[in-house]
């Protein structure tokens, strides 16, 4: 029966085997290999990693407590101890009052700002102040290089015209690590 | 010539000559005799003139085509034995008819080509008419008690004829060929050894186009063995089975044991694994904190940068720090001054009037109103 087929139309078929064979045998089995070999990468990687902990309890311990006493260290800069953020921005308001008087600036009015959520909570508030120009700098550095972070967003001052004080508004925010 | 030199190197290294007996020309023009004849060994084999008839016709149509399909229609006509394989030369063609060589080969010795295969099949006295082409000659040659006498003509038809035990002379074939043989000179040659000799020589000043008349159709066709095509797919498909599964299995089992090491790995070090994540939970968080503090700019730097750059009598009206981008509104003697002074600060970028300049009619200073962008200050930069 073979030997009465052509030999084109014997090449044809084998041709179309051939096609069939690589679409539907061949390159899934490619794809697949890939897969597997994407997935010996990550597993190697996986094994060697954990293979090189074997024995390094203390070293991981250490490293641990330095991780710890490291993030401690910067997490004092946030509030840790609030209970939601509008006890935030009353703690910040209430700071800034504190400051404001030690600096010899008068606070003519605050509002609390939309805050944001989120792990780090952002809780601010606006200012309008008034004082010497040196008082209100003085205030801006007390603001900037207190205990806690603050960061303030916005900062406006204007001048008064004759009088010697100037008018300044502070975006200030606070900020407290949720839990 | 390259292509000469290619088809000498690669089809006439070693030709087969299948007469009386079968012999091995070398392309050295070295002759030896053989036995029988194995598969695929030579790609061309010359014809000796007992296994083909040789006839000159002429057709009434020019095309080779044609002439080939007339022939193929009734070639019991034009053959004493059967025969389905032949091959023509076009020798002369005039507007009424058209004068072909045709050899036609002897079905019999079908098989035995067929079992050889060659690339080509020339009958010995076409390839003769290959020698010095294009001079009418006759060809005298002697091998123990037989003669093959070969009359090429001057359009290079050819007729010959093959005598045994003496019966022909060359007077006979001269006489019995026509007027044109009767003064043409003749070449004798006496042995097979130097008769086949001048094959790799004819054979290498044969045109291409020539060569390609005795190109065998079988080749392409030939019947393969039954069994040794079985044998050869299934050692392929064997051969394909075994590669595919071992490429296909080798990674599924690497991965297979990676995942059951790691799986094993972590179930005897989660300790350590809980307490490595810990640190990596650390280190993310710290770094969240550490990025927004070191991210902000610092405003009394700023403050304190203005201070040290704004020339003196400058006053500021209002200033505004939004982010990094500072606004200013004040009154200078030369507010153009402003300008390259800030711009002269590596911190400050893109500094530009955000309205036309102004002049205080009163005081004759210049009221301004200006932006720039401040790079990243830090903490340190303070006081």
């Amino acid at each position: 029966m073979i030997d009465k087929i052509s030999w084109r139309l014997k090449a044809g078929l084998l041709f179309i085997f051939c096609l069939i064979l690589a679409k539907y045998v061949l390159v899934p089995l490619h794809a697949r290999q890939n897969e597997n070999i994407q997935s010996i990468k990550l597993y190697k990687r996986a094994v060697a990693q954990k293979k090189s902990l074997i024995g390094s309890e203390s070293r991981i311990d250490s490293a641990l407590q330095k991780a710890k006493s490291s993030y401690e260290e910067t997490a004092q800069f946030y509030y840790q101890d609030f209970s939601d953020v509008q006890s935030l921005q009353l703690k910040l308001q209430k700071e800034m009052e504190q400051l404001s008087e030690s600096c010899g600036v008068k606070i003519k009015s605050t509002d609390w700002l939309y805050p944001s959520e989120g792990h780090i909570v952002q809780a601010p508030i606006k200012i309008k102040s008034e004082g010497a120009p040196d008082r209100i700098i003085e205030f801006i550095h007390a603001v900037e290089s207190g205990k806690h972070f603050f960061s303030v967003d916005r900062l406006k001052i204007v001048s008064g015209g004759k009088s010697s004080t100037v008018r300044a508004e502070l975006d200030v925010s606070a900020y407290g690590i949720a839990d | 010539m390259f292509h000469k030199r290619l088809l000498a190197a690669v089809l006439f290294k070693r030709v087969l000559y299948l007469g009386e007996k079968d012999y091995l020309v070398h392309s050295s023009g070295k002759v030896e005799e053989i036995g029988d004849v194995g598969k695929g060994r030579v790609p061309l084999v010359v014809l000796g003139k007992k296994h083909y008839f040789e006839t000159i016709k002429s057709f009434p149509f020019s095309g080779l085509k044609d002439i080939k399909s007339a022939i193929e229609t009734d070639t019991a006509s034009f053959s004493p034995f059967q025969s389905d394989r032949f091959f023509i030369k076009k020798a002369k063609q005039t507007n009424e008819s058209t004068k072909v060589n045709l050899w036609l080969i002897d079905d019999t010795y079908k098989e035995k080509l067929r079992r050889i295969s060659p690339l080509f099949i020339i009958p010995e006295t076409a390839l003769l008419s290959f020698f010095d082409e294009g001079s009418p000659g006759i060809f005298n040659i002697r091998n123990e008690e037989q003669t093959l006498f070969v009359y090429i003509e001057q359009d290079g038809a050819v007729r010959s004829i093959f005598s045994k035990d003496g019966r022909f002379d060359l007077q006979t074939f001269r006489r019995s060929v026509g007027a044109g043989a009767r003064d043409c000179p003749a070449r004798e040659i006496c042995g097979v050894e130097k008769y086949l000799a001048l094959f790799p020589g004819i054979l290498s000043e044969m045109p291409l186009k020539s060569l390609m008349r005795f190109a065998n159709p079988d080749y392409f066709s030939r019947i393969i063995d039954k069994k040794q095509l079985i044998t050869g797919l299934t050692l392929t498909a064997a051969l394909f089975i075994i590669y595919i599964g071992l490429s296909a299995s080798l990674p599924y089992y690497t991965n297979k044991n990676l995942k059951k090491e790691d799986r094993a790995l972590s179930a005897s070090l989660s300790g350590l694994l809980k307490k490595q994540g810990s640190i990596e939970i650390y280190q993310q968080k710290q770094k969240e904190l550490v990025k927004r503090v070191n991210t902000y700019t610092y405003k009394l730097p700023l403050i304190n940068l203005l201070n040290k750059v704004l020339p003196e009598e400058t006053t500021i009206r209002q200033l505004v720090f939004s982010g990094n981008i500072v606004e200013m509104r004040g009154e200078a003697v030369k507010a153009s001054e402003l300008l390259g002074a800030l711009s002269g600060e590596d911190r400050i970028r893109n500094a530009r009037f955000t309205s036309p300049l102004r002049v205080d009619k009163k005081t004759g200073r210049e009221i301004f109103r200006l932006t720039f962008v401040c790079q990243g200050s830090d903490a340190g930069d303070q006081g």
